[in-house]
């Protein structure tokens, strides 16, 4: 295994990493605020398990970036490539969009979607409103995704 | 569309009342104008209330009810059941609130008698009755508690002091002792025992010896649990009928929605004021006519800035929609309705996002069988239309990805996601940009009937026409044209963005102001890249689960069952994380992108004073 492939792998630990990392942290936060109503209006399960996984995308994300770089590199199904130094850092910086990107973003999505959680929980009709906004803050983790992804398959 | 809408007025006499709001609630066309102070009717309160209470029994009584199979169709209830006065029904609910209290009474009991048990038990080998633990003629009885290490000493201590010590039990302070000793040698043996850390404490107050007070409570207990238990089959007896307590709790709602309607009224007749769809006045005519020919209805002029509640008109593909751009904000009476548009736009983009053949023909069956079999209404039956409509462009978008549950099986029509997505994201970014279009159309429309035909032009149009030429730009065949199209439209846009501005300096800045309007548009179109990333995520998920089944497939036939189960598990994981992404992110676009070009809503949505039930499915069967 050379120095390069090695610097690829951690290219896909990061995005995994850091973008799941993201998202473990917004679905607990939403989750805990949608336990608090639910405590209060158990029928409101479905309207806020909607809201509570919306957080969840950034560690989809990074996942993906991870297997599609695995893939590039010849880890899954294949042989491993011998890759440059120059090659494995450019995995590893393809990665670094989504791994910060999706941490952040994940983090404030979900306390994002925690207040829109209290705002449904108060007034159901907002739910969409409260939807959208949480969605909102999802556009960043999208366009660093997009990021990492062309730049993936570029190389 | 949006209904145009009737202001009426219903003159009757007071002994219709009743029975007129009946006729009205059963017709479903007629929303009643607030009253204008705003104070309900005490008695639609208590109404109201008693609805309530019925509720909370159905739903505490929904744990016994045999259950029905997740597909079983839900029962109905016809007018007449829904609106007769039910004694049965009445009496039945008075026996289910009576064994809740039983329930209830029994179940403090058992914990009571369990606690009285818990506290009685370290005393257990005690032999004396614990009224009688208090003195005789000589001698006094205490009780207290000692750390287990100072037992022996203590005891030792006591002998000295002429007293007598006896170990009870164990208890979770230390060891329980009854200590006897003669009235005048009590403080003696108080003395000695000080330094071992003796504390007086009693046991819990009750009769006889903790031995037989512990049977009575044990007795006591299993009284209450059988009393419990027959409460409890007694429940499950009358949650076999709980339909009938259904009916009676939305019998009651739909009363109190009636009596929560206050008529303007004099000593002999009422008159109600609200608002009906034009063409169903004579629906309403009818129906009131059913009940008495002793009324009046007129249409009545609307006051002056009262604003219409909307009610939508849209065929069987659009309606569905409207349920997503009423989240948003209602139409208001007299816009455009923007439903259509924003139909065929929200079906399209869905399929775009999910894009394959396998989770369209699961999402075909799924909610086509679902729907045949539930036919749910409302919100949920809305959701569930979209998606079935939705898995139609799924499958289109699936055979142009060329992706079988995600595995290319025939060569895709236009692009493979994996391998071509930068041709993806610019066929995404054109999709934006027909849609911003339309929504600008919609805009422009908007202006122009309101009679601003160069407002229209110059907010417009202008811009598309300059999205359009610095689009043209990029191919060398158009570039030409598309530069000349470019300049016209940013020219009409640094002429007329200023042209409110009372003088000439602030119209040549309002114009590059304007101009500066185009970073607003850029970061609209690059919105829709998440066409690509969802698209393109659902596909590389499906991808992997395929390739860790191929892996696991190897490992003879516990692989094949293991294969089997993730492509099982993980299709179906990422069926429904699509659909979560597909329905919030083209909700998104419809909400910010394109109804941010037009859309103002603010409408009110026309509510009929109609059966509204929760509980049980309401079917007017006459």
């Amino acid at each position: 295994m050379t120095l390069g492939l090695m610097l690829a792998v951690s290219g896909a630990a990061v995005a995994a990493l850091f973008a799941g990392c993201g998202s473990a942290y917004g679905v607990q936060v939403a989750g805990r605020a949608a336990a608090g109503v639910l405590s209060e209006q158990p029928d409101m399960f479905g309207k806020l398990l909607v809201l509570q996984a919306l957080p969840g995308t950034q560690g989809i994300y990074g996942f993906l970036i991870a297997v599609l770089i695995m893939l590039n590199v010849g880890l899954l199904g294949g042989s491993p490539a011998d890759l440059t130094v120059a090659q494995g850092l450019s995995y590893l910086f393809a990665a670094f969009p989504i791994a910060f990107g999706g941490l952040v973003s994940g983090i404030h999505q979900g306390r994002m979607a925690a207040a829109a959680i209290v705002m449904t929980g108060k007034n159901p009709d907002t739910m969409a409103k409260g939807m959208t906004m949480t969605a909102v803050v999802e556009t960043y983790a999208i366009l660093a995704f997009l990021v990492s992804i062309l730049l993936v398959f570029s190389l | 569309m949006i209904y145009p809408m009737k202001k009426i007025s219903i003159y009757a006499m007071k002994q219709d009342k009743d029975a007129l709001l009946l006729a009205l609630q059963r017709c479903g066309e007629f929303m009643a104008v607030p009253a204008p102070e705003g104070g309900a009717a005490p008695e639609s309160e208590s109404t109201g209330a008693l609805a309530r209470d019925t509720e909370d029994l159905v739903g505490s009584l929904a744990s016994f009810a045999p259950k029905k199979g997740f597909l079983a169709p839900d029962a109905t209830v016809g007018f007449l059941q829904l609106t007769a006065e039910d004694a049965q029904a009445a009496a039945l609910e008075e026996t289910a609130k009576e064994l809740s209290r039983q329930m209830q009474a029994a179940q403090t009991q058992i914990a009571q008698a369990a606690a009285w048990q818990e506290q009685l038990l370290p005393w257990k080998s005690l032999d004396i009755p614990i009224e009688k633990l208090t003195q005789t003629k000589t001698t006094v009885f205490r009780t207290g508690v000692l750390d287990v290490a100072q037992v022996d000493g203590a005891a030792q201590a006591t002998r000295e002091a002429g007293a007598y010590m006896q170990v009870i039990g164990h208890s979770t302070e230390g060891e329980l002792v009854l200590l006897a000793a003669i009235k005048e040698e009590e403080d003696a043996a108080l003395e000695a025992l000080r330094p071992f850390g003796y504390a007086d404490t009693t046991p819990p107050r009750t009769t006889g010896t903790p031995a037989q007070a512990m049977e009575r409570f044990a007795a006591e207990e299993a009284a209450a649990r059988a009393s419990l238990d027959g409460a409890k089959a007694q429940l499950a007896e009358v949650a076999a009928r709980i339909e009938t307590l259904q009916i009676l709790c939305e019998g009651r709602r739909a009363r109190a929605q009636r009596e929560a309607l206050v008529p303007a009224e004099t000593t002999a007749t009422i008159c109600l004021t609200g608002w009906v769809r034009a063409g169903a006045v004579e629906k309403v005519r009818g129906a009131l006519r059913v009940v008495t020919d002793a009324f009046d209805l007129c249409e009545v002029e609307p006051d002056a800035g009262e604003r219409a509640p909307t009610a939508l008109k849209n065929n069987r593909f659009v309606s569905p929609f409207e349920g997503i751009t009423n989240m948003f904000s209602v139409p208001a009476q007299g816009t455009l309705d923007p439903n259509p548009a924003m139909s065929l736009w929200y079906w399209l983009i869905m399929g775009m996002f999910m894009g394959d053949v396998g989770y369209g023909l699961v999402m075909a069956i799924g909610t086509f069988a679902y729907l045949k079999l539930k036919n749910p209404q409302g919100e949920l039956g809305r959701l569930v239309r979209i998606f079935f409509m939705g898995s139609f462009t799924t499958i289109f978008f699936g055979v142009m990805y060329g992706s079988y549950f995600s595995v290319t099986l025939v060569r895709p029509v236009m692009f493979d996601l994996m391998s071509q997505p930068m041709e993806v994201l610019i066929f995404s970014l054109l999709v934006g940009v027909a849609h911003l279009f339309t929504g600008m159309v919609m805009a422009a429309i908007q202006k122009a009937r309101g009679g601003d035909l160069p407002g229209a032009i110059f907010d417009h149009v202008s811009w598309m026409l300059l999205i359009a030429g610095l689009g043209m730009l990029f191919l060398p065949l158009t570039a030409g044209a598309g530069r000349i199209i470019a300049i016209l439209g940013a020219l009409i846009i640094l002429c007329t963005a200023g042209r409110d501005a009372p003088n000439v300096f602030g119209r040549i800045t309002g114009g590059f102001l304007g101009l500066y309007g185009i970073s607003g548009y850029v970061s609209d179109i690059l919105s829709y890249s998440r066409i690509l990333a969802l698209a393109l995520s659902t596909a590389v998920i499906g991808f992997v689960m395929n390739l860790l089944a191929g892996m696991v497939a190897k490992a003879g036939v516990f692989g094949v069952i293991g294969a089997i189960l993730i492509c099982l598990v993980g299709h179906v994981f990422n069926l429904a994380m699509g659909l979560l992404s597909a329905y919030v992110h083209d909700c998104r676009l419809q909400y910010i992108e394109f109804f941010g070009k037009f859309y103002e809503g603010g409408g009110v949505e026309f509510k009929p004073l109609s059966f509204q039930t929760k509980l049980i499915r309401y079917e007017d069967k006459g």
